[in-house]
């Protein structure tokens, strides 16, 4: 739960950022703020922190979903296959974004 | 009815009734069913966010077809509504994520636990922790996201602009 609730916290303040940068005071109506320039150029300028964003969001997440689904059931053949879901989980979902934010960088 | 038999009443097994059922339970639980709800809704939408924004390095062209799929699947007023919907969840889950990090990671505003014998005002024992200032914060936490949410659709549904 410590790693839920730290990444948590960083989430607050990473997706607070992301959400400003699409929002009134970006000084974009929601439209113009999803042409390709303005998210292009966000991904590239400010890649550090959608990084950061990108792990904390997928951890907490995924970290989430896996407590939902250990509540199903309680044995151990389930604890295995659902631990095992949500490390595949967060690594695939970790590798589209990574890649997502290299291919905006070239 | 006996006394034990109304008491627990209330108690029901499985992961369904259980997480999803806050009839008859306290306003904490509810919060709680709330926050797994959107928290679910959240992750299924941080899923199809990732793999659409995936177009973005390809290509503009690819970015725009993205966006155009979705326009055309649920129309651009759906496309808004849905997105309402997911800031709703968002500031919803984060706003009560707060204060469950402040009750239970720093024990802010919990109390500590009284012995119902000495408190002479009840007769049934009301746990400090679900009353005072922890009750405070769920309402804060609820209505300050119910003012975010209501920006939002004044940005997302309207040219409003700073």
């Amino acid at each position: 739960m410590l790693i839920h609730y730290i990444t948590a916290i960083i989430l607050v303040v990473a997706l607070t950022a992301h959400l400003l940068l699409h929002s009134p005071f970006a000084g974009l109506d929601f439209e113009s703020s999803l042409s390709f320039i303005n998210v292009a150029g966000n991904l590239k300028n400010l890649g550090p922190l959608f990084f950061t964003l990108l792990l904390a969001a997928v951890i907490h997440g995924v970290n989430g979903l896996r407590i939902l689904l250990l509540e199903l059931w309680q044995n151990k053949g389930w604890n295995l296959f659902v631990n095992i879901i949500a490390i595949v989980l967060i690594v695939v979902l970790i590798a589209i974004g990574t890649m997502t934010l290299i291919g905006v960088q070239a | 009815m006996s006394e034990n038999k109304r008491k627990f009443k209330r108690f029901r097994s499985g992961f369904w009734s259980g997480s999803l059922n806050p009839t008859g339970f306290n306003l904490e639980r509810w919060a709680f069913t709330l926050h797994r709800v959107t928290g679910f809704i959240l992750i299924a939408y941080l899923i199809a966010h990732l793999l659409e924004t995936r177009n973005i390095a390809i290509s503009p062209e690819a970015w725009s077809a993205a966006l155009g799929m979705v326009k055309q699947l649920v129309g651009p007023i759906g496309e808004k509504v849905g997105l309402w919907i997911v800031a709703g969840c968002a500031l919803y889950h984060g706003a009560n994520g707060i204060r469950l990090i402040l009750t239970e990671m720093f024990a802010a505003l919990i109390g500590r636990p009284r012995r119902p014998d000495l408190d002479h005002k009840t007769v049934e024992y009301i746990p400090f922790s679900l009353t005072g200032g922890q009750r405070a914060l769920l309402l804060a936490a609820v209505i300050i996201a119910i003012i975010l949410w209501f920006v939002a659709a004044a940005y997302l549904f309207s040219n409003w602009v700073i």
